[in-house]
């Protein structure tokens, strides 16, 4: 028998043997992909459960067909008969690329698809959320050659949770932010480790049989690996270099909290990094020299939490062309970093005629429930979700025409997922103003409120600092990443664009230098906002 | 089962199986250690084993016997030395060394969820001289249900299944692991048989590990004795038995006079009047007269080969007495 007869003899086994379970595999693919792409109404929670079920399925059919033909156990029988090594392991690799990861990835596609995602665009937001996958289809591997049964399978399995929420925790914690920033470098040595260490652990338990404890080293470290490269995926887009010509100066607008100013960008393109297949649709682009007018309120220079920069205020601004730009700011730092933003090759023009905005969330610093607003929701998932009723709370500061939006919660039906992914983009977009904020840009939490489902879209932590003051929220509590200052009026002429599949970036921001263009005539003022403060949530440093 | 093991020639006797070993070695292992975690389970063990021999591998539990049969399947690599299956390095045989050897173990793992002839059909491929007439008859004559899953099969049923599996490519070297565990005796004494008198037929080699003494002494030609990862004998039947004398005497001067007993004696019983012991003859330890000499009232002195279970439990036993006497000392 040759070896490729023999890698198909094997592999027709393992699909006999599992056949009922691939068939649910499929079905289940299927019909998530039905339910979040709303061609049939999912019951309660469904959304939630039903793709963890589903990957739970295609990761224990493929570990069943691993353990049926363990490469670690003398006891399997396999390894008595004469079969190749090598064709039993290509038999299950294959399995594991035809009939687990090829469903998942076409309905994946397919849901998006249905989103009305672009094509293109939906192969690359496919990508990470398959390399995690493919990621624990490697767990699965590890763990299933080498423990005796299912049920110590299943044990063996929570070693996978443990390992992301160790790591995810080593990197937010112990991992500066500037650093993670920096970790497409980290980010290909740890991909590059991690493959290398799986690789090695599973040609060993093929080769070495009798390896002991050595291997489960191995599984171990192979796992801890994965869980870290898979923990820094979220982080970084694939990057390839790409020159600009030219420094392209333009005027930017600012919202600061309640500070409205004018910016310059000096320079851009130094370093611009493209994102794409094509290789120029996206740009990563420092601001090397943004600069800023107007202070706070109180005369502060107030460090920008996060910004986000749209482009073209003559253009209602649609949601792939926002990006959210978010930094950490050390409060006691005056001197900021840089910003990089994404720009398309599009923009370009739009750059240089000088009216793109920037819209910087402040810090919020006292929360009241003043007001409620009903935005109609836009874009993405608006047919399927056309009964979301948002409730902006909203508070103002007491001298102030300007009012933070604190907590926006969206009452759904389900949470909005995919097969892979629950990421989404949640931005309020002003089109008389051509502005727009961009809430949530990755995966929003989740809770059931008075028996419905309700996403709340603005989340904070619970300590936001400024200069002068700490207000502890209660939790579900604000983030400064999110909360943003406009006018009521705004909000009232503001939509909420709800669109999924937009990759979470986070970067630093860096403004360095005070220009004196800073307009107070472009204030926004908003009448008749009853402004009360929260005392119970705020106190003095 | 001798008709279908044999479907090609007529049935020969045993005694013509008797030193049929050539001069080529089937299977040999050289100075093989071998270690698990601190534990040494194997110490240099050394054998060679003639190609159509029937080998009987004994020892008492945990002397390695199952981690020396890993090594010969090539399932697990020595620490140190080396083993051969058929003049090829057992550690690395190919796919077509593999299609050679047969290989069953009573812990081995069957696919539970094929049924029989699932499974049939799943082997034949794999090897080339797969022969589905034996494989039938085989089954017939388990009485095995092809229908049937593996993983609903007792664990004698379980046991034929594999035998059956691993006799249908007619291997030229079988290595069995207790493979008549759940055997009720009548199949295992008729398994018996068609083993012994296909290994002849068919030139194979076998390798077999059990506890069941009695079947291995009528199929072995061969025996070797492994105790704590050592091998303190390997030799042939004929050898074996015309070194190992079983004596049993009578007499009075029995139960006062332990001095005429000979440290050499081996598994020495004593109930009244009458001891018994063994004794490896090779050594010298049974002088011609000597017994006379020693028991000089004895009214009856009985000396006859030992047989194979009388040699294990004289070895197993002795080495005990030896530790033991190691210890006190």
């Amino acid at each position: 028998m040759s070896f490729v007869s023999q890698i198909l003899h094997v592999f027709r086994k393992d699909v006999v043997r599992a056949r009922w379970l691939l068939l649910a595999y499929v079905a289940g693919v299927v019909l998530v992909v039905m339910m979040s792409s709303g061609v049939i109404i999912p019951p309660a929670n469904a959304l939630q459960v039903g793709p963890v079920i589903v990957w739970a399925i295609g990761l224990f059919v493929f570990a069943m067909s691993v353990q049926d033909d363990s490469p670690s156990r003398i006891d399997s029988y396999w390894v008595s008969t004469s079969q190749r090594a090598s064709a039993v392991l290509v038999a299950k690799l294959l399995l594991a690329l035809t009939l687990v990861v090829v469903p998942a990835m076409l309905g994946e596609w397919l849901a998006l698809q249905l989103l009305g995602i672009d094509a293109g665009l939906a192969w690359r937001l496919i990508a990470r959320p398959l390399a995690a996958f493919a990621a624990l289809l490697a767990c699965a591997y590890l763990l299933a050659a080498r423990v005796r049964d299912v049920r110590t399978l299943v044990g063996a399995a929570l070693l996978v949770p443990v390992a992301l929420v160790v790591t995810d925790v080593a990197i937010s914690r112990f991992m500066p932010f500037p650093m993670r920033v920096r970790l497409p470098a980290t980010l290909s040595w740890s991909l590059l480790a991690s493959t290398v260490l799986v690789a090695v652990t599973i040609g060993c338990m093929y080769r070495v049989r009798d390896a002991g404890k050595v291997v489960w080293v191995g599984i171990v470290g192979s796992i801890f690996a994965l869980a870290f490269t898979v923990a820094h995926l979220q982080f970084m887009p694939r990057k390839q270099p790409v020159r600009i010509t030219g420094t392209p100066t333009t005027r930017v607008r600012l919202l600061l909290g309640d500070v409205r100013s004018d910016l310059a960008l000096h320079e851009i393109g130094v370093d611009a990094y493209s994102e794409g297949l094509a290789g120029n649709e996206r740009l990563e682009v420092n601001l090397t020299s943004v600069e800023m007018a107007g202070a706070t309120r109180r005369g502060e220079s107030m460090p920008a939490h996060s910004m986000q920069f749209t482009i073209g205020s003559d253009r209602p601004v649609l949601p792939e062309r926002v990006r959210w730009l978010a930094g950490e700011v050390d409060d006691d730092d005056d001197e900021a970093g840089r910003a990089r933003f994404h720009i398309r090759p599009s923009h370009y023009p739009a750059i240089r005629q000088g009216v793109a905005s920037i819209v910087a969330a402040g810090v919020v610093v006292e929360v009241e429930a003043l007001e409620r607003f009903r935005i109609p929701v836009v874009g993405g998932r608006s047919a399927a979700h056309s009964g979301v009723r948002l409730t902006v709370t909203e508070a103002a500061l007491n001298d102030s025409t300007w009012v933070s939006i604190s907590l926006v919660t969206a009452e759904t039906g389900e949470r909005f997922s995919t097969l892979f992914s629950r990421r989404h983009s949640f931005t309020l977009v002003n089109r008389k103003a051509g502005e727009a904020i961009q809430l949530a840009a990755y995966g929003t939490p989740f809770e059931r409120f008075e028996s419905r489902a309700r996403t709340i879209l603005a989340v904070l932590p619970t300590v936001t600092r400024t200069r002068s003051r700490v207000t502890t929220l209660p939790r579900p509590a604000l983030s400064a990443e999110v909360g943003a200052r406009i006018t009521s009026a705004w909000l009232q002429d503001a939509e909420l664009v709800i669109h999924q599949w937009v990759p979470r970036a986070t970067y630093p921001v860096s403004l360095q230098e005070i220009l004196p263009a800073f307009d107070m005539q472009e204030r926004r003022t908003v009448p008749n906002v009853p402004v009360r403060s929260l005392p119970s949530a705020t106190r003095s440093r | 089962m001798t008709d279908m093991l044999m479907p090609h020639t007529a049935m020969p006797m045993m005694n013509e199986r008797r030193g049929a070993s050539t001069a080529v070695d089937a299977v040999t292992a050289h100075d093989v250690h071998y270690r698990y975690g601190r534990t040494d389970s194997l110490r240099g063990v050394t054998l060679s084993i003639p190609d159509g021999a029937v080998y009987a591998l004994l020892g008492p539990n945990g002397a390695g016997k199952t981690t020396l049969l890993h090594l010969l399947a090539g399932l697990r690599r020595a620490s140190r030395g080396s083993c051969t299956v058929l003049g090829r390095d057992s550690a690395r045989l190919t796919v077509q060394d593999r299609q050679q050897i047969g290989y069953v173990a009573e812990g081995q793992r069957l696919p539970g969820w094929m049924r029989l002839e699932q499974l049939e059909a799943y082997l034949a491929p794999l090897y080339p001289r797969w022969d589905a007439t034996l494989a039938t008859g085989l089954r017939e004559r388990f009485a095995l249900d092809r229908r049937r899953k593996i993983g609903s099969l007792s664990r004698g049923e379980y046991m034929k299944a594999a035998l059956l599996c691993a006799l249908a490519p007619r291997p030229k070297v079988l290595l069995m692991d207790e493979p008549f565990t759940g055997m009720d005796v009548s199949v295992r004494d008729e398994l018996v048989r068609g083993l012994l008198d296909s290994a002849n037929d068919e030139g194979w080699t076998v390798v077999i590990s059990s506890h069941d003494i009695a079947e291995l002494e009528m199929l072995a030609d061969w025996v070797g004795f492994l105790q704590h990862g050592e091998m303190r004998l390997s030799e042939s039947m004929e050898s074996l038995q015309a070194r190992f004398r079983h004596v049993d005497v009578i007499a009075d001067s029995v139960r006062d006079n332990h001095a005429a007993r000979d440290v050499r004696w081996l598994a020495v019983e004593q109930a009244g009047r009458r001891l018994s012991f063994v004794v490896d003859d090779g050594a010298g330890a049974l002088e011609q007269g000597g017994l006379q000499a020693r028991f000089p009232d004895a009214v009856h002195v009985e000396v006859r080969e030992a047989s194979l279970r009388e040699v294990f439990i004289a070895m197993a036993r002795g080495s005990r007495e030896l530790n033991a006497m190691e210890v006190m000392s």
